[in-house]
C-alpha cells in the first residue's frame, strides 16, 4: 500500500469528487416523470430544481455524514465493526422523530425535534460514559448499545399502541428515506455536516495515532482525551443531522469505510474525506435506483432507500470478504 | 536527565508506586526489575507522562514534567509499550513514520526530514526490508524492532521500553538488546522494564530492583544481582553465580 502524500490525497479525493458530480448529473436527469435537461425545456428544469435537487442534496449530505462518521467511530472505538449508529445518538434522533410525528407536528418540525433529541442524547450518552474525565472506548460502546436498545424499545412500544397507518409511517421513518422537498432544511443539515467533516479532517491524523493505542498515541504527543471528545461530539452531531434528515439509512456507514480501507489503505488523512465522498456517491446511486424502481413497480409508496443500501451493500460486502481481500 | 523526587502513584487507594526517588543520568541504560506488580510498568508510564503522580515530582532535563506540553514531552521521551494489537492494517513504514508525530504539524503532512528520519530508524533496526509489510502480519520480534524504530524516528534522547523482549526467542531477544545497546552507545538514554535477569545483566549499565512499589536496590549488576537480593525480592530460592566469561553475575532457577 502506498503511503500518504498530498498528491495521493488530491488524486483519490479528486477522482471521487468527479464521480460524485457525474452520478449527480445522471441522477438529476432520471425520474418518474421521465423529464431531463435534454429537451425537457423549462418544465424539466423546474421539476429538477424543486423535486429532484433537494432530494439529491439530502442524499449527498446524509451519505457524506454516514461515510465519514462510520470511519471516525471505527477509529475512535478502535473497532472496525463500529458504524455511525453504534453510539446511540441515532436511537435518540429516531425517538425524537417518532414522538414529534405522533404529536402531529409538521414535517420540518419533526426534523428539528429529531435533531434536538439527537443532540440531547449525545449529552446524556457522554454523561453516562465519561468516568473521571475519561472517555473509554468500551464504556462508550456499551453505553451506546444500551441507549439504542432503550430508544428502540420505546419506539416499538409507541408503535404497538398506535393504529396501523401511523405505525407504517414509523416503519418508513426507521428504514430511512430521502423524501425531502424543502431546500432550507437540507441546507441546515448540509451546514452541520460540512463543518463537522472539516473538523474530522483536521483530526484525521490523530485518528491514525489513536489506532496505535492510547499509550502510544499519548507518548507521541496526542492529547488522547480531548481528541476522543472532539471526535465523539463532532461525529455525533453529524449523525444527528443525517438521521433527522433521512432516517436510519443502514449499512452505508459500515461498508464505505471497509471498502475504502481495502482500496486505498488505512490512512485516515485520505480515508475521512474519501469516505464522505463515497458515502455520498453510494446514497445518490441507491436513491436513483429507488426512484426508478418506485416508478416501475409500485404506485402507492416508494421503497425506503435504507432497504436498497442494505440489500445491495450486504452481498457486495460478502463478495469482497469471500475473495479474501477484507 | 530524569529525576524522581518522592513519587507516589495509586490507581485506587493503594499505592502501586510509593515514595520513589532516584536519578537516571544522561546516557544511562537502566533495567527495571522486580516481581509482577512491583510497579515497573507504572513507573515507566509516570516517566512517560502517561500517568501523573499522586505525590512527588518528576524532572526531565531539570524541568518539572507537569510543565511540559504533551508534544514537547514527546520530543524528550519516546515510549515503547507492551504489545497492543492495531485494529487497522497500517504498514511498518506508516507506523515508523508516525514516530515523527511530535515534530509534525496539525495536519500531519510529513516532510523530507521526517521521511529521512524514519528511513534511518528502520535501517539501524534492520527492518527496512519490512517497510511495506502490514505491522499485524509481522512476527513478534520483527514487530518489536519496528516499534523501536518508531521510537528512534522520534529523535527523542530518552527511550522507555516496557518489557521489550517479552515473548521473543533468543535470536530476537539478542537482536533487540543489541539495537538498544548500540543506541545507548550513541548517547540515547534507555530505561527498560525487564524480566530476564541474565539479559538485563548482560546489557544494562545499571539495574533498578523494585519491591512493592519501592526502590529495593539501584546500582550496578554486581551490586544488585546477588543471591540475597533476589531471594528477598522474588521470595524464591535461585542460584546466583559469577560468569567465567565476563565476571558478571548470572542466575539459574532451582527446582523445589
Amino acid at each position: 500500500m502506498k503511503s500518504f502524500s498530498p498528491k495521493r490525497f488530491f488524486l483519490i479525493n479528486g477522482l471521487l469528487l468527479f464521480l460524485l458530480v457525474l452520478v449527480l448529473f445522471v441522477s438529476a436527469n432520471l425520474g418518474p416523470t421521465g423529464l431531463s435537461l435534454f429537451g425537457g425545456g423549462r418544465r424539466a428544469l423546474e421539476i429538477i430544481k424543486t423535486a429532484r435537487l433537494p432530494r439529491l442534496l439530502a442524499a449527498v449530505v446524509s451519505g457524506a455524514a454516514l461515510g465519514s462518521t462510520g470511519t471516525s467511530f471505527q477509529a475512535l472505538l478502535r473497532n472496525p465493526l463500529a458504524d455511525p449508529y453504534i453510539l446511540g445518538v441515532s436511537g435518540g434522533a429516531a425517538l425524537g422523530a417518532v414522538l414529534a410525528m405522533i404529536a402531529g407536528l409538521p414535517w420540518t418540525a419533526v426534523i428539528s425535534v429529531s435533531f434536538v433529541s439527537a443532540f440531547l442524547s449525545m449529552l446524556v450518552i457522554y454523561w453516562v460514559a465519561v468516568k473521571g474525565g475519561r472517555l473509554l472506548p468500551h464504556t462508550l460502546l456499551l453505553t451506546g448499545v444500551i441507549f439504542n436498545t432503550f430508544s428502540f424499545a420505546l419506539i416499538m412500544f409507541i408503535n404497538s399502541i398506535l393504529p396501523s397507518p401511523r405505525s407504517h409511517d414509523i416503519l418508513f421513518l426507521l428504514l430511512g428515506n430521502l423524501d425531502v422537498y424543502e431546500m432550507g432544511i437540507v441546507g441546515m443539515s448540509a451546514l452541520f455536516v460540512f463543518v463537522g467533516l472539516l473538523i474530522l479532517c483536521i483530526y484525521s491524523w490523530n485518528m491514525n495515532l489513536l489506532s496505535l493505542g492510547d499509550e502510544s498515541a499519548a507518548s507521541l504527543g496526542v492529547d488522547v482525551e480531548s481528541t476522543r471528545r472532539a471526535i465523539f461530539f463532532t461525529a455525533s452531531i453529524m449523525v444527528g443531522a443525517s438521521v433527522s434528515l433521512a432516517g436510519l439509512i443502514g449499512f452505508v456507514g459500515l461498508f464505505v469505510p471497509h471498502i475504502l480501507r481495502l482500496a486505498i489503505g488505512p490512512d485516515h488523512r485520505i480515508l475521512v474525506p474519501a469516505s464522505s465522498l463515497l458515502g455520498a456517491i453510494s446514497l445518490v446511486l441507491a436513491d436513483t435506483l429507488v426512484r426508478s424502481l418506485g416508478f416501475r413497480w409500485m404506485y402507492a409508496t416508494e421503497l425506503p432507500v435504507g432497504v436498497i443500501t442494505a440489500l445491495f451493500g450486504a452481498p457486495f460486502f460478502i463478495f469482497l470478504l469471500k475473495r479474501g481481500v477484507a | 536527565m530524569i529525576r524522581l523526587d518522592g513519587v507516589r502513584f495509586s490507581y485506587t487507594g493503594e499505592d502501586v508506586v510509593s515514595d520513589i526517588s532516584l536519578e537516571v543520568g544522561r546516557g544511562s541504560f537502566v533495567g527495571i526489575m522486580g516481581p509482577n506488580g512491583a510497579g515497573k510498568t507504572t513507573l515507566l508510564k509516570l516517566i512517560a507522562g502517561i500517568l501523573s503522580p499522586s505525590a512527588g515530582r518528576i524532572y526531565i532535563s531539570g524541568v518539572d514534567l507537569s510543565l511540559y506540553s504533551r508534544r514537547r514531552l514527546a520530543r524528550e521521551i519516546a515510549f515503547v509499550p507492551q504489545f497492543e494489537a492495531i485494529p487497522f492494517s497500517f504498514s511498518a513504514w506508516e507506523v515508523v513514520l508516525m514516530g515523527r508525530a511530535p515534530h509534525i504539524g496539525r495536519f500531519g503532512i510529513e516532510g523530507r526530514e521526517d521521511i529521512m528520519a524514519a528511513r534511518e530508524a528502520m535501517l539501524c533496526t534492520g527492518t527496512l526490508h519490512l517497510k511495506e509489510r502490514c505491522l499485524n502480519e509481522l512476527s513478534g520480534g520483527e514487530r518489536q524492532l519496528v516499534l523501536i524504530a518508531r521510537a528512534i524516528a522520534s529523535g527523542s534522547p530518552v527511550i522507555l521500553l516496557d518489557e521489550p523482549t517479552a515473548f521473543l526467542d533468543i535470536k530476537h531477544e539478542i537482536r533487540v538488546m543489541d539495537v538498544l545497546r548500540a543506541l545507548n552507545d550513541g548517547g540515547v538514554t534507555i530505561v527498560a522494564a525487564m524480566h530476564d535477569i541474565n539479559l538485563a545483566v548482560a546489557y544494562c549499565r545499571k539495574i533498578l530492583l523494585l519491591k512493592g512499589g519501592r526502590v529495593f536496590r539501584f546500582g550496578s549488576a554486581e551490586e544488585v544481582v546477588t543471591y540475597a537480593n533476589l531471594r528477598e525480592v522474588f521470595e524464591t530460592d535461585v542460584y546466583v553465580g559469577i560468569s567465567e566469561i565476563d565476571g558478571r553475575p548470572y542466575y539459574v532457577p532451582i527446582r523445589r
